[in-house]
C-alpha cells in the first residue's frame, strides 16, 4: 500500500512538471493577449486607413497586427518566419511611410538582436525583404547592442534624400542616431541626434513633416521624475534635435490610468491647427499590459497632449488557462515545506549521532559536543538578530562575530587549500608518461601561454595562424567546446532517461531485483 | 519556467518514446551488449582490497538535489556498492550534504543491507548529514576520511570545487578512488586525483552496466538511440549551416532549415 501511493504521488508530481514544460499557460486567445503597443497609421493599398500595431501573446513572440475598421482586429501583417534570420524571434514597432513600405523592428534569430527591417506592399500583403536594412552598430557604438525605434522620413518632391532617425541601444541605454539613404534600403550612419535630457534612456523617436519644418517627439525613460514626453525641432541637415520642450499629458477625467505611464509615441499625423499632431501612444493598464490611444498634440509652448478616453486597441482575450501555472505557487510551497521536514530530519540525525557520542562518552565526544554548542549559539544569534534586524546590541555583535568573525574564515581556510591541492593536483597530471599525458601537458602549456604577454612575444614574428594566442583561441573555443557540447549532450540524454525511470517508478524496484 | 516550443516539446516526446520503447524490449528478452567500463569495474575490485585491509569503504553520492537526475544515478551505484560490501562484511561511510538527499540515502542503504540478509550491518552513525555548505562539508569528509583511513573512496554525482579537496585527500591515504560525475568542470580534478574516472554519460550508465537488470539496460539503448537522433539533428543543421555559408544563403551560421529546427 504504502509502495502504490509512493508511485502515485511520484507519478502525479512528475507529470504535473512535465506539463507544465510542455503546455503554455494559456490555450487560445487573442495574438495580442499580452497587451498592444508600437501602433502606425497606414494606408498601403486599403480604402479605408488602418493602424498596424504590435502585439504579442503571453510568452509569445511579438507580430505587427492589424486594426481595421469593419475587420476583426489582430490578423497578422508581419510575423516572425524561421526563414528570415533578422526577425526570426519576432517583428514589432512599425512605422509606415507612404506609399507601400513598413519600416519595423525585427528581433534576429542571434539572441533577439534588434534591427531595422523592411516589408513592402505587394499584391494585397505585407512582404518583408530577406535581411534588415540597419543592422546594430559596432562594439562601443551608441547603438551596439542593436535598434529599437526607427522614424522614417520619405524625400520630398525633387530631393533624393531618405532619412531615419533610430533609437540605438548601448546596453540599456537608448539615444537617437541619424541615418540617411538615397534609395530607403542602404543606409549610412551620420553623426548621433539627440541623447537623453534627463540621463535616462530614449525609447522612441517619431519625426514629422510641419509646414517647411521637421518636428521630432520623443518619449524618455528619465532617471528622476518626469514628464516623458518631449516635442523638439529638428535640423534638416544634420539630423540633430534642437533643444527639447516638455510635453504635458493630460488623462481623462475618472482614467483607471494611474499613474500614468507612456512607453512610446508615435505621430500618426499632423495638424490641422490648433492640433499640431495627432499621435498613437502606448500607455500601460495598472495590470502591467500595455494598450495603445490616440493623443492630440497642441501647439506650445506649453505643449499638451491629451490622452483619448478610450483605447484604441487594448491588450486581447487572454485565452483559457491550463491552471497547471496558476498552482504552481502551491505545488512549489508544498517541496519547500517536505523540503523543510527533510531539513528537520537531517539535524535530528545529526544530533543522534553526536548526542549518543556525548553520552556514551565515546572517542571524539568533546568535539561532538561542540556541536551543540555551536548549533545553539547560531541559532540563538540568528533568531535574534532576524527577529530585531536594526538592533546593535549583545546579540547581534556575537551574530557578527560568529558568523563574519569564525564561520566564513574558517570556510575560506578551507577554500585556500585548493590552492596547494591545484599545484599537488597539476604536478600529477603535467608528468609526460604516455601519449595521453603528453597531450594534455601540450595542451595545457599552450593554454598557459596563449594568456599571457610572453606567449604573444614568442611567436610574434609567425604568420598570424600560427602564433601561439591564435592556436591558443582555437584549441579552448573550437576543439574544446566540441568536446563539452558532446559530453553535455551525452548528459542531457542519459539525465532525461534517468528522470523517465523515475518517473515511471521503474528505476528502484527494478534495482531490488537484482541478485 | 520556461515552456517548450513545437520542436523541444516534439523531441523531448521521441525520446521518451525511444526510452520506452526500448526498455520494452529488453524486458521481453532481447539481448544487450554494453562495452566495459574500467572504472566500474573497479568497483569491486576496490571492495575486494577493503576488505583485505580491513577498513571502511566511503561513498558520496555527490552535492547535487533530489531535483537532480545525476543523484538517482549515484543512488543506483550506492545500492550497489552497499549490497557488495554487506557480502564482505564491510563498513559503509556515506556523508550527504543535502537533508531532502539524506533521507533516501539512508533508506538507500538500509535497504540494501536488508535485502542482503544483514541488516545488523546498517548503522546510523555511518550515514551521516553534514552540512550543505561545500567548505565545512569537506572539511567533515576529509576529517572523516583521514580518521577512519578509508581503503576506497567513490564520488558519483554532481561536485563542486570540493571534488579536489576530496580526492587530494583520498590520494594522499592511499584510498583506491572512483570518480562519476556530470559536473563537466570537476573532471580534470577527479582525473588528475583518482585512480577511475568516468565522465558525463558514463554515469548514467553505470546502474545498468552493474545490475545488468534489463529494464536499466533497456533504457541505456534507449539514451544511445536518443543521441542518435541528436547526432542526426547536428548533422543536418551542420551541413545546412554549412552550406547556407558557402552559398551565401545564410549568415553567421543561420539556415532557414536551421531556423525550423529551432521553432
Amino acid at each position: 500500500m504504502k509502495r502504490r501511493i509512493i508511485v502515485t504521488v511520484t507519478f502525479l508530481a512528475g507529470l504535473y512538471y512535465f506539463l507544465v514544460f510542455l503546455l503554455p499557460p494559456r490555450i487560445g486567445g487573442a495574438p495580442d493577449s499580452a497587451g498592444a503597443y508600437a501602433a502606425t497609421a497606414a494606408r498601403a493599398g486599403l480604402a479605408e486607413p488602418e493602424v498596424l500595431y504590435s502585439g504579442a501573446r503571453e510568452g509569445g513572440t511579438p507580430r505587427i497586427l492589424r486594426l481595421a475598421p469593419g475587420r476583426r482586429p489582430g490578423a497578422v501583417a508581419v510575423g516572425p518566419s524561421p526563414w528570415r534570420r533578422d526577425d526570426y524571434r519576432g517583428a514589432e514597432r512599425p512605422q509606415w511611410v507612404a506609399p507601400d513600405r513598413l519600416y519595423y523592428i525585427g528581433l534576429g534569430w542571434d539572441d533577439r538582436t534588434p534591427r531595422v527591417c523592411l516589408a513592402r506592399w505587394r499584391d494585397g500583403a505585407w512582404r518583408p525583404e530577406p535581411r534588415a536594412v540597419l543592422d546594430r552598430g559596432e562594439p562601443g557604438t551608441a547603438d551596439s547592442s542593436g535598434v529599437t525605434w526607427v522614424s522614417v522620413l520619405a524625400p520630398t518632391a525633387g530631393e533624393q534624400l531618405w532619412r531615419a532617425w533610430c533609437v540605438g541601444r548601448q546596453g540599456e541605454t537608448g539615444r537617437v542616431g541619424y541615418a540617411t539613404s538615397t534609395d530607403g534600403v542602404r543606409w549610412e550612419r551620420a553623426a548621433l541626434a539627440a541623447d537623453a535630457p534627463h540621463g535616462g534612456s530614449i525609447e522612441s523617436v517619431s519625426v514629422w513633416r510641419s509646414g517647411g519644418t521637421i518636428t521630432g517627439v520623443i518619449v524618455e525613460r528619465a532617471a528622476a521624475a518626469g514628464t516623458p514626453l518631449a516635442v523638439a525641432a529638428v535640423d534638416g541637415a544634420s539630423g540633430r534635435l534642437g533643444p527639447l520642450s516638455a510635453v504635458h499629458l493630460v488623462a481623462p477625467s475618472g482614467d483607471a490610468l494611474a499613474p500614468l505611464q507612456v512607453l512610446d509615441a508615435r505621430v500618426s499625423e499632423g495638424g490641422p491647427a490648433p492640433v499640431y499632431a495627432t499621435l498613437l501612444v502606448t500607455c500601460t493598464r495598472p495590470d502591467g499590459r500595455r494598450e495603445v490611444r490616440t493623443a492630440t498634440l497642441t501647439l506650445g509652448p506649453p505643449y499638451v497632449a491629451s490622452l483619448a478616453p478610450r483605447p484604441l486597441r487594448e491588450a486581447g482575450n487572454r485565452g483559457r488557462s491550463t491552471l497547471l501555472n496558476d498552482v504552481r505557487g502551491r505545488i512549489d510551497d508544498l517541496v519547500v515545506v517536505v523540503g523543510a521536514f527533510a531539513v528537520g530530519l537531517g539535524l535530528v540525525s545529526l544530533a543522534q549521532v553526536h548526542g549518543k557520542r556525548v553520552f556514551r562518552r565515546r572517542q571524539g565526544w568533546a568535539e561532538s559536543s561542540v556541536f551543540f554548542v555551536a548549533a545553539a549559539a547560531m541559532a540563538t544569534t540568528t533568531i535574534y538578530t532576524r527577529l530585531r534586524p536594526d538592533a546593535d546590541d549583545w546579540g547581534s555583535r556575537t551574530y557578527q562575530m560568529l558568523f563574519a568573525g569564525l564561520f566564513q574564515p574558517l570556510g575560506s581556510s578551507m577554500f585556500s587549500l585548493l590552492a596547494a591541492y591545484l599545484v599537488s593536483a597539476a604536478y600529477r597530471a603535467f608528468r609526460v608518461r604516455n601519449l595521453e599525458s603528453t597531450l594534455m601537458a601540450a595542451s595545457a602549456a599552450l593554454i598557459m601561454l596563449g594568456q599571457v604577454p610572453i606567449g604573444n612575444l614568442l611567436t610574434q614574428w609567425l604568420p598570424p595562424p600560427v602564433q601561439i594566442p591564435t592556436v591558443m583561441a582555437w584549441v579552448l573555443f573550437v576543439t574544446n567546446n566540441a568536446v563539452v557540447r558532446a559530453v553535455n549532450f551525452g548528459i542531457f540524454v542519459g539525465a532525461m532517461a534517468t528522470a523517465l525511470r523515475v518517473w515511471l517508478s521503474l528505476d528502484r524496484a527494478a534495482l531490488r531485483d537484482v541478485t | 519556467m520556461e515552456h517548450a516550443n513545437w520542436t523541444a516539446a516534439a523531441l523531448i516526446l521521441v525520446l521518451c518514446s525511444a526510452v520506452l520503447l526500448c526498455i520494452r524490449q529488453a524486458r521481453a528478452g532481447r539481448p544487450v551488449f554494453v562495452r566495459r567500463i574500467a572504472g566500474l569495474d573497479a568497483l569491486d575490485d576496490s571492495l575486494g582490497r577493503a576488505t583485505e585491509m580491513g577498513r571502511p569503504i566511503l561513498f558520496s553520492p555527490g552535492f547535487g538535489e533530489l531535483n537532480n537526475m545525476s543523484t538517482f544515478a549515484a543512488l543506483a551505484v550506492l545500492e550497489y556498492a552497499v549490497r557488495r560490501a554487506a557480502r564482505f562484511g564491510l563498513r559503509v561511510l556515506v556523508p550527504v550534504p543535502s537533508a531532502p538527499v539524506f533521507t533516501v540515502v539512508r533508506d538507500t542503504v538500509r535497504d540494501a543491507f536488508a535485502s542482503e540478509g544483514r541488516p545488523e550491518l546498517f548503522a546510523s552513525d555511518d550515514v551521516l548529514f553534514l552540512s550543505g555548505d561545500q567548505n565545512a562539508f569537506a572539511a567533515a569528509v576529509t576529517g572523516m576520511m583521514e580518521r577512519e583511513r578509508v581503503a576506497a573512496a567513490f564520488y558519483f554525482g554532481s561536485y563542486g570545487f570540493e571534488s579536489l579537496l576530496l580526492a587530494e585527500t583520498g590520494q594522499r591515504i592511499g584510498a583506491i578512488q572512483v570518480a562519476a560525475t556530470d559536473s563537466f568542470f570537476q573532471v580534470p580534478f577527479f582525473l588528475t586525483a583518482c585512480d577511475y574516472t568516468i565522465i558525463g554519460e558514463e554515469l548514467y550508465a553505470a546502474g545498468a552496466y552493474l545490475s545488468r537488470e534489463p529494464t536499466l539496460l533497456g533504457s541505456l539503448v534507449g539514451q544511445d538511440v536518443g543521441k542518435a537522433i541528436l547526432a542526426a539533428l547536428l548533422l543536418v543543421g551542420v551541413a545546412s549551416a554549412a552550406y547556407g555559408a558557402l552559398t551565401g544563403a545564410g549568415v553567421d551560421g543561420f539556415h532557414p532549415l536551421v531556423g525550423l529546427l529551432g521553432r
